[in-house]
C-alpha cells in the first residue's frame, strides 16, 4: 500500500478522476459511453507518440523531430500510393510509413551517438530538415480523397455507441488496437529485455552504462530508431483517423506529448519512467483538451489553461525529485549537518 | 592560445590563432557576400538591398543574443518568440489606448516610450518566471522554457482572441522604419545597442565571469561561493528583455501585434548561435561570433529571395542542414585540436 501511494502514476490516477467527477458534475456529460468512445478516440495518436517519447526521455534524450517524422513518412505513402494507383492490402502502408519513419529516425540516431551534442538540438536541425523536404522537394498540399485501401480502413469500426440523451453516436475506428499493441511492445521491450535495462541505464549515468558493458551508441540509435518508426505508423494511423492526409496536421505535437510524458513522472533527465506513467499522462492531456468546452472555458483560454497545467504538473515531479536528491546528499553529507541555504541549491 | 606562443608569429598568424572561430566566420561571410554579389550584382550590390539587409536582421538578431546568453549558462530559452510576442500585444495595447487622439510629437514620443519601457517590464516578468522555473522549483531549463512558452503564448492568443492588434498609431512605424543619415535603419541602432550592452557585460563585467563559471561547471561555481540562483535569474530576465525588444521591432515592421509573428525564430536564433560557435553545453560563446553569424545568415535568407523560383518552404530545409553540416564541421575540428594538443603534450 505504501508502495503504491509513493507512486507518481497514483496521483495521476487520482487527477483524472478528479477532474472527471469535475466534469461530470458541470457539464453531466463525463461518464457517458460515447464521451468515453470520443476520448480513446483521440487518446489513439497522442497515446501511441507518448510510449516512444517514453522511451526517448528515459534514455536521457529528447526527440523533437518526430512529428516532422510522422508527416513525412505518411504524405510520402499517401503520394505513393495515389500516383501508383495501388490497390493492394491496406497493412503495406502502414509498414512502408514505418520504414521511411525508421529510416529517418535512424539518420537521428546516428547523428546522436556521433556528435555526442544535445539532441534537442540534434532534433530541432533533423526536424527542420524533414519538414522542409516534405513541404519544398514533395510539394506537400492536402489530399482530400484518399487512396481506395486507406479509405476503406478509415470506414472499418470496431464498434458504435449512441447517446440518447444527446442523439448523437460516436465510433471507436479499428486503429485503437495499435495503442495497446505499441505500450505492450515498449513496455516488453523497457522490463524484460537487456536493450530496455540499457535504456534505463544509460539514462541513469551514461559512464557507468558504458563501463557496465552496455554499447551506449547501438542503444541511443536502436531508441531513436524505434520512435521513428512508431512516428511513421502514427502518421497512416492520423491520414486513417480523420480520412485526409492534411501535411501539417502534427505540428506541434511534440510539446505536448513531451510534456504528458513528464506529467506521467517520466524524469526528462533520465534514467526513470514507465508506459503505465505515460499513457496516464496522454489521458490526462487528452481529457483536458476535449473537455475544457464541457467546463465551459472558452477555447481563447485552452492554450493558456493547458500552458498553466502543464507548468504545474511538471513543476510538482520537478520539485519533487529535486527534495528526493537532496536527502540523498544529506544522507551522504551527514557528518556535517549544515543544512544547504535556501538561495543556493544545486540546479538541475 | 599556445599554438601563439610556440615560436614567434607573425602578426598575422598570432591574430589567426588567438580567435580561429572569428577568423573563420569572416572568411564565411566574406565569401557568402561575395558569391551573392556575383550570382546577381544587379539586384545583391543597390543601396536599397543594403539596407533591407540591415533592417530584417535585427528581429532575429537580439532575439539570438537571448539565446547566447541562455545557452552560456548551460540552459537554453525556448520562449523567447513566446515572451517577444507577448510583449509585443501589451505594448501595441497599451500605445492603442493611451495615444490621445491628436498628439503632438513630443507627447506621441513619450507615449512610446512608455509602451517600450511596458514590454521591457513585460519581457523581464517572464523571465523571472521563467528562471523561477529552472532555479526554485528545479524544472530542466528545456522544460522549464517550453512549459513558460506553452503558458506566455496561451496568454497572447486569450488577450487578443486569436486575431490581431490593429490601428496602431503611426509613431512607432514611423520611428523604427526611419533611416539614420539615410542609410542605417533604427533597428540596427536596436541592435547596435543590445550587442554592445551583452557584449560589455559578457566581458567587462564580474556578472558576464561568474555567467561562464555556472555555464562550465555549475556545482564548482556553486562550491566557489557563487549565487547560482541570483545568476540564472540574471540570466534569463536580461534575455526576456532582449526578447520583448525584438517583439516591438516585428510590430513595427508588420504595424500590428499578433501572437503567432516569428514562430521560426526560435531555431533561427538556435542556429546562429551554434554557428556562432556558443557552445550548446554552456560555459562559451561571443557576441562578436554572434553579430557575424546574423549577418551571414541573412544574406543568405535575403539571398533567396533573390531567386524566385526556390520555393519558400526550401529554408526551413536549409536552415536544418546548415545547422546539422556545422555541428558536424565542430565536432571534427574538435578533434582535430584535441589530437593537437595531445601531441603537444607528448
Amino acid at each position: 500500500m505504501k508502495k503504491i501511494l509513493r507512486r507518481n502514476e497514483f496521483y495521476i490516477a487520482l487527477t483524472i478522476l478528479l477532474l472527471g467527477i469535475i466534469i461530470q458534475t458541470t457539464s453531466g456529460q463525463f461518464f457517458t459511453a460515447n464521451n468515453f468512445v470520443d476520448l480513446a478516440r483521440s487518446l489513439i495518436v497522442p497515446g501511441m507518440l507518448c510510449v516512444g517519447v517514453m522511451m526517448i526521455l528515459v534514455s536521457g534524450n529528447i526527440d523533437v523531430s518526430f512529428p516532422a517524422i510522422s508527416m513525412l513518412s505518411m504524405y510520402a505513402v499517401v503520394k505513393g500510393f495515389e500516383i501508383t494507383g495501388y490497390q493492394g492490402p491496406v497493412f503495406a502502408a502502414f509498414i512502408l510509413s514505418g520504414l521511411i519513419g525508421l529510416f529517418l529516425g535512424a539518420i537521428n540516431g546516428i547523428l546522436a551517438a556521433w556528435l555526442k551534442l544535445p539532441t534537442l538540438i540534434i532534433t530541432l536541425g533533423t526536424g527542420s530538415v524533414y519538414l522542409g523536404f516534405m513541404q519544398g522537394v514533395l510539394k506537400s498540399s492536402v489530399i482530400s480523397v484518399l487512396p481506395k485501401p486507406i479509405a476503406n480502413l478509415s470506414k472499418a469500426y470496431l464498434f458504435t455507441v449512441h447517446n440518447a440523451e444527446l442523439g448523437v453516436s460516436s465510433s471507436l475506428s479499428v486503429m485503437f488496437v495499435l495503442l495497446p499493441l505499441a505500450a505492450l511492445s515498449v513496455a516488453l521491450i523497457m522490463r524484460y529485455t537487456m536493450l530496455g535495462r540499457g535504456i534505463y541505464a544509460i539514462g541513469g549515468d551514461i559512464i557507468s552504462a558504458q563501463r557496465a558493458g552496455f554499447r551506449v551508441p547501438w542503444i541511443q540509435i536502436f531508441v531513436f530508431s524505434f520512435m521513428g518508426a512508431l512516428a511513421g505508423v502514427v502518421g497512416m494511423t492520423r491520414v486513417t483517423l480523420t480520412g485526409m492526409c492534411q501535411p501539417t496536421t502534427l505540428i506541434g505535437i511534440e510539446m505536448t506529448c513531451i510534456a504528458s510524458v513528464v506529467l506521467g513522472g517520466v524524469r526528462i533527465t533520465g534514467g526513470h519512467g514507465t508506459v503505465t506513467g505515460a499513457l496516464l499522462g496522454a489521458l490526462l492531456l487528452t481529457m483536458i483538451s476535449n473537455s475544457l468546452i464541457l467546463l465551459g472555458i472558452p477555447s481563447y483560454w485552452t492554450k493558456f489553461a493547458t500552458g498553466v497545467l502543464i507548468v504545474v504538473g511538471i513543476g510538482i515531479t520537478a520539485y519533487q525529485a529535486l527534495r528526493a536528491d537532496r536527502r540523498v546528499m544529506a544522507n551522504i553529507l551527514q557528518s556535517d549537518a549544515k543544512p544547504i541555504p535556501n538561495g543556493e541549491r544545486d540546479h538541475a | 592560445m599556445p599554438s601563439a606562443q610556440v615560436k614567434a608569429p607573425s602578426r598575422l598568424q598570432g591574430l589567426l590563432g588567438r580567435e580561429p572561430d572569428i577568423t573563420r566566420l569572416t572568411i564565411m561571410l566574406i565569401v557568402v557576400y561575395a558569391a551573392m554579389a556575383l550570382l546577381r550584382p544587379g539586384i545583391f550590390l543597390t543601396k536599397d538591398y543594403t539596407i533591407s539587409i540591415l533592417y530584417l536582421f535585427p528581429e532575429y538578431g537580439v532575439l539570438s543574443l537571448a539565446m547566447m546568453l541562455a545557452l552560456i549558462s548551460g540552459g537554453i530559452d525556448l520562449s523567447i518568440v513566446a515572451v517577444a510576442d507577448l510583449a509585443g500585444i501589451a505594448s501595441c495595447k497599451l500605445l492603442v489606448a493611451a495615444m490621445p487622439e491628436d498628439a503632438s510629437l513630443p507627447v506621441a514620443t513619450l507615449v512610446l516610450l512608455v509602451a517600450v519601457l511596458f514590454a521591457v517590464l513585460i519581457g523581464a516578468i517572464c523571465g523571472a518566471l521563467s528562471s523561477t522555473l529552472i532555479a526554485i522549483i528545479g524544472i530542466p531549463p528545456m522544460l522549464a522554457t517550453l512549459g513558460s512558452a506553452d503558458l506566455i503564448l496561451g496568454l497572447a492568443v486569450a488577450i487578443t482572441k486569436g486575431s490581431s492588434v490593429k490601428n496602431l498609431p503611426p509613431i512607432l512605424s514611423d520611428v523604427v522604419n526611419t533611416n539614420l543619415l539615410g542609410v542605417i535603419p533604427v533597428t540596427t541602432v536596436v541592435f547596435a545597442f543590445c550587442a554592445i550592452l551583452v557584449s560589455y557585460l559578457l566581458t567587462q563585467s564580474s556578472y558576464g565571469f561568474k555567467l561562464v563559471m555556472l555555464g562550465s561547471n555549475k556545482v564548482a561555481s556553486r562550491y566557489a561561493g557563487l549565487h547560482n540562483t541570483k545568476i540564472i535569474f540574471q540570466t534569463y530576465i536580461l534575455s526576456g528583455i532582449l526578447s520583448s525588444l525584438s517583439g516591438v521591432l516585428m510590430c513595427a515592421r508588420f504595424n500590428s501585434a499578433r501572437s503567432d509573428f516569428g514562430t521560426s525564430y526560435t531555431l533561427q536564433a538556435l542556429l546562429v548561435c551554434v554557428l556562432a560557435g556558443v557552445n550548446p553545453k554552456g560555459g562559451y560563446g561571443k557576441v562578436k561570433g554572434v553579430v557575424l553569424a546574423i549577418l551571414i545568415l541573412q544574406i543568405l535568407s535575403s539571398g533567396f529571395n533573390m531567386f524566385p523560383t526556390i520555393s519558400n518552404f526550401y529554408r526551413n530545409l536549409i536552415w536544418g542542414l546548415v545547422l546539422l553540416l556545422i555541428m558536424v564541421y565542430n565536432h571534427f575540428s574538435e578533434r582535430h585540436q584535441a589530437k593537437k594538443m595531445a601531441i603537444k603534450i607528448k
